[in-house]
C-alpha cells in the first residue's frame, strides 16, 4: 500500500502532466485556427463565391428584401447577459457582420449551461464573456468586440456600463446603436431600463419563462414605448394547468430550444430595425405549449415610477407636437364577452380590506398576455414606519454591531 | 362548471389567508378570454365574495361551503405555523419612509439610518421572542451588507454566512441575497449561491415598495428559505454539524 505522502506526490506528478498536456493542445489549437483564420475584410461583396462568407447576406439585397445590407458594419450592439440567449444572440450577430459588440457578464461557464447552445464543455471555468470573444473572433474576424466581466447592477459598475453604453460605439464617444437585455433577473433587467432610460438609449428586453416554455422581446423607446418599470413585469401565459405545475425544489427550467427561438425573434427584430426591413414588433411573445406569438404595442405610463421614463415622455411630446399630424383611422374591435368565454381565477386571497388594497389596474393587453401580478394603486396602510431619531448613521451601526 | 370551481380552489389551496381562526375570505374575478381584462363579472350563480368556513378536522381534506351553494374541497386550507410567524414577525417591523437608492446622494445616508433602525427593531424583537436568527452588517457606504444567519435543527446550531450588494435600482428592486456555502447543494439557489425566492416575494415586495427595507428581506426572503432548505439539507447529509464529524452523519 502506497503511503498518502506517496499519493500526493502522484497526483502533483499527474496533474504537472496534464498541464503539460492541455498547453501543448492549446497550442496546436492556436496554429490550428491561425491557418483557418481568414484575414479580414475591408468591403462586403456580393459575389457568389465559396471563400465570400457574405455572399447569401449580401444576396438578401438583390431580392430586394434589405436596401444597404452593408450598412450592418457601421452599428453597434452590446449585448448584457451572454447566457442562454445572449450568446446565441451574439453568434448570429457575429455571423451577419456587424460592426461592433459589447459583451457584458460577470458569471463564468458551467458546466451545468451545456443544455443550452453555444458554450463548450471545455470552455468550463472560464468568464463567459472571455469564452465568447474567443469563439465569435474564430468565427467573424472582421467585428470588433468590447468585453466586460462584471454585475452591471451594482454602484461602480453600473456607472462603467453606463458610459460604456454613451461612449462605447464603434467611434469611441458615440453611443451604441442598440442594448439588447439577454439577462435572466430582475435587478438587472431594472438596472438597464434605469441607465437607457437615463440616456435615451434604444434598447430590447428578451426573456424566457424559468418554466422554459414561453418567452418574449420587447422595443423599448424611452418616452414612447412602455418601459420596463411602466407596468409590472408582462408575461406570456403557456396555459398551463396550475394542478400540473409543481414548483418544489427546483428554481428554473431551460430549454435550448425555446432560448434559441426567443435568440432568433430579437436578432431578426435587431435587424429588420437596424436595417430599415419589415415591420418591427414592440412586443413579441412566444406561447411554446400552444405556438402561439400574441404581439402589441405599449404606450409609456405617464405615472411611471422612473422619474427619467417620465422626462423622457416630456421630451418625445415635445417632438410630437412639432411633427406634422397625420390622420390615422384606427377602427377599434368591439369585443364581446360570452358568457362561455369566461374563465374563473382567483385574484387574492386575503381580507376585505386587503382584498381591495391588494389588486391593482391590470393593464389592456391582448389575448395571451397578462401582467405577473398588479400593483394597487394606493399606499397599503398598515403597520407603523420608522421614528425619527438623533441618532447618527455610525451610532446606529455600532449599535447593530453590539447587539 | 363544476371543474372550473375545482381549478380555482386547487390552484390557492397552499396561500390564502385566514381571516380569524375557522374562516378565510377571498375574491372571485374572471378574467374574459377575448380581452385578458379582469372584471368582478361573474357566470351566474357565482358570487364574487367567497367566504369558506373550515372543517375541523385538520388532517382531512376540508370541506367546504360557499355562499353561492357550491361545495369545495381544500386539501389543507390553513397556513402553517411558520408562513403565520412570519406574518407576526413582519407586520412588527417597521416600514420605511425615504425613497431613495445607493445612486441618490442626497438621500441615501436618510435611508440607510431608516435601514438600520428597522434592522436594529427587527433584531431586538426577534431575540424577545427568543427567536435570534441573523446579524447582518455594510460596508461605510451601505451598499454591500455581510453577516451571518443561523438555524438551529433538532437541538444543533447551523451557521452559515451570508452577503449581498445593493443594487442600483433598491428599493424598487430587492437585493439578492447569497449564502455562498451552500451553493451547488440544493437546486434552490441561483449561480454564486443567490438564493432562489417564492413566487410571491416579487408581487409582494412590488406592492410595499419603498416601505419594505432589508428587515423585510430577512424575514420574508432569507427565514423561509433557510426554514424550507437547511433541514432538507441536513436530512440529505449534505449540511453536517461542524462539531460532528462527517462520518457520522453518514
Ligand atoms: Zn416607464
Amino acid at each position: 500500500m502506497a503511503t498518502v505522502e506517496e499519493l500526493k506526490l502522484r497526483v502533483r506528478e499527474l496533474e504537472n502532466e496534464l498541464i503539460k498536456c492541455k498547453q501543448k493542445q492549446c497550442a496546436m489549437e492556436d496554429a490550428h485556427s491561425q491557418a483557418l483564420n481568414r484575414p479580414k475584410i475591408d468591403k462586403m461583396s456580393a459575389e457568389v463565391v465559396d471563400s465570400n462568407p457574405y455572399s447569401r447576406l449580401m444576396a438578401l439585397k438583390r431580392m430586394g428584401i434589405v436596401d444597404d445590407y452593408e450598412k450592418i458594419r457601421t452599428f453597434t450592439v452590446a449585448v448584457v447577459g451572454v447566457g442562454g440567449v445572449g450568446s446565441v444572440t451574439a453568434e448570429m450577430l457575429t455571423r451577419c457582420g456587424i460592426g461592433k459588440l459589447l459583451l457584458f457578464d460577470y458569471d463564468k461557464v458551467e458546466l451545468a449551461n451545456m443544455n443550452r447552445l453555444f458554450f463548450q464543455p471545455h470552455q468550463a471555468g472560464l468568464s463567459k464573456v472571455e469564452a465568447a470573444e474567443h469563439t465569435l473572433r474564430n468565427i467573424n474576424p472582421d467585428v470588433s468586440f468590447e468585453t466586460h466581466n462584471y454585475n452591471i447592477t451594482t454602484m461602480e459598475n453600473f456607472t462603467h456600463f453606463m458610459d460604456r453604453i454613451s461612449q462605447g460605439g464603434l467611434e469611441e464617444g458615440k453611443p451604441v446603436d442598440l442594448v439588447l437585455s439577454c439577462v435572466d433577473n430582475f435587478e438587472a433587467r431594472m438596472a438597464i431600463n434605469t441607465a437607457c432610460n437615463e440616456l435615451g438609449q434604444i434598447w430590447m428586453e428578451s426573456g424566457v419563462s424559468e418554466n422554459a416554455v414561453s418567452g418574449h422581446i420587447q422595443l423599448i423607446i424611452p418616452g414612447e414605448t412602455a418601459c420596463f418599470a411602466c407596468a409590472p413585469p408582462l408575461v406570456v401565459a403557456a396555459n398551463i394547468d396550475e394542478k400540473t405545475l409543481k414548483r418544489e425544489g427546483v428554481c428554473a427550467a431551460s430549454l435550448p430550444t425555446t432560448m434559441g427561438v426567443v435568440a432568433g425573434l430579437l436578432v431578426q427584430n435587431v435587424l429588420k430595425y437596424l436595417l430599415k426591413f419589415g415591420t418591427v414588433s414592440y412586443y413579441l411573445g412566444y406561447n411554446a405549449m400552444q405556438d402561439f406569438f400574441p404581439s402589441m404595442a405599449m404606450k409609456a405610463n405617464p405615472q411611471c415610477n422612473d422619474r427619467y421614463c417620465r422626462r423622457q415622455q416630456e421630451e418625445y411630446k415635445k417632438k410630437e407636437a412639432e411633427r406634422p399630424k397625420v390622420e390615422v383611422v384606427e377602427e377599434e374591435e368591439e369585443v364581446v364577452h360570452e358568457d362561455n368565454e369566461w374563465g374563473i381565477e382567483l385574484v387574492s386571497e386575503v381580507t376585505d380590506a386587503e382584498l381591495q388594497a391588494a389588486s391593482g389596474t391590470v393593464p389592456d393587453l391582448p389575448e395571451g398576455i397578462t401582467v405577473a401580478y398588479t400593483i394597487p394603486a394606493e399606499e397599503p396602510t398598515s403597520g407603523d414606519t420608522v421614528e425619527e431619531t438623533e441618532q447618527s448613521l455610525e451610532d446606529l451601526m455600532a449599535q447593530m454591531r453590539k447587539l | 362548471m363544476s371543474d372550473v370551481h375545482h381549478s380555482v380552489f386547487d390552484s390557492v389551496h397552499s396561500d390564502h389567508v385566514l381571516t380569524n381562526e375557522h374562516s378565510v375570505a377571498f375574491t372571485l374575478k374572471t378574467r374574459c378570454r377575448k380581452c385578458s381584462l379582469l372584471t368582478e363579472q361573474l357566470p351566474v350563480g357565482v358570487s364574487p365574495e367567497v367566504h369558506v368556513t373550515l372543517g375541523t378536522e385538520r388532517s382531512e381534506p376540508d370541506r367546504l361551503r360557499q355562499n353561492s351553494g357550491l361545495t369545495v374541497y381544500l386539501r389543507d386550507s390553513r397556513p402553517n405555523m411558520a408562513d403565520e410567524a412570519t406574518r407576526r414577525a413582519v407586520s412588527q417591523i417597521p416600514m420605511l419612509k425615504t425613497h431613495a437608492g445607493p445612486r441618490d446622494r442626497a438621500l441615501w445616508p436618510q435611508r440607510l439610518k431608516e435601514e438600520y433602525q428597522a434592522l436594529i427593531r427587527f433584531v431586538e424583537q426577534n431575540k424577545a421572542a427568543d427567536n435570534d436568527w441573523f446579524r447582518l452588517e455594510s460596508n461605510a457606504d451601505g451598499t454591500r451588507w455581510t453577516g451571518t444567519c443561523w438555524f438551529v435543527h433538532e437541538l444543533l446550531r447551523y451557521e452559515f454566512r451570508l452577503e449581498f450588494d445593493i443594487p442600483v435600482t433598491y428599493p424598487d428592486t430587492a437585493p439578492e441575497v447569497a449564502v455562498p456555502e451552500l451553493d451547488g447543494k440544493t437546486a434552490k439557489m441561483y449561480r454564486g449561491g443567490r438564493i432562489c425566492l417564492t413566487d410571491h416575494f416579487a408581487p409582494l415586495w412590488a406592492r410595499n415598495a419603498p416601505r419594505f427595507g432589508l428587515a423585510h428581506l430577512m424575514a420574508l426572503g432569507l427565514g423561509p428559505w433557510l426554514a424550507v432548505e437547511v433541514p432538507d439539507l441536513i436530512g440529505k447529509g449534505l449540511v453536517v454539524h461542524k462539531e460532528r464529524p462527517r462520518e457520522a452523519a453518514e
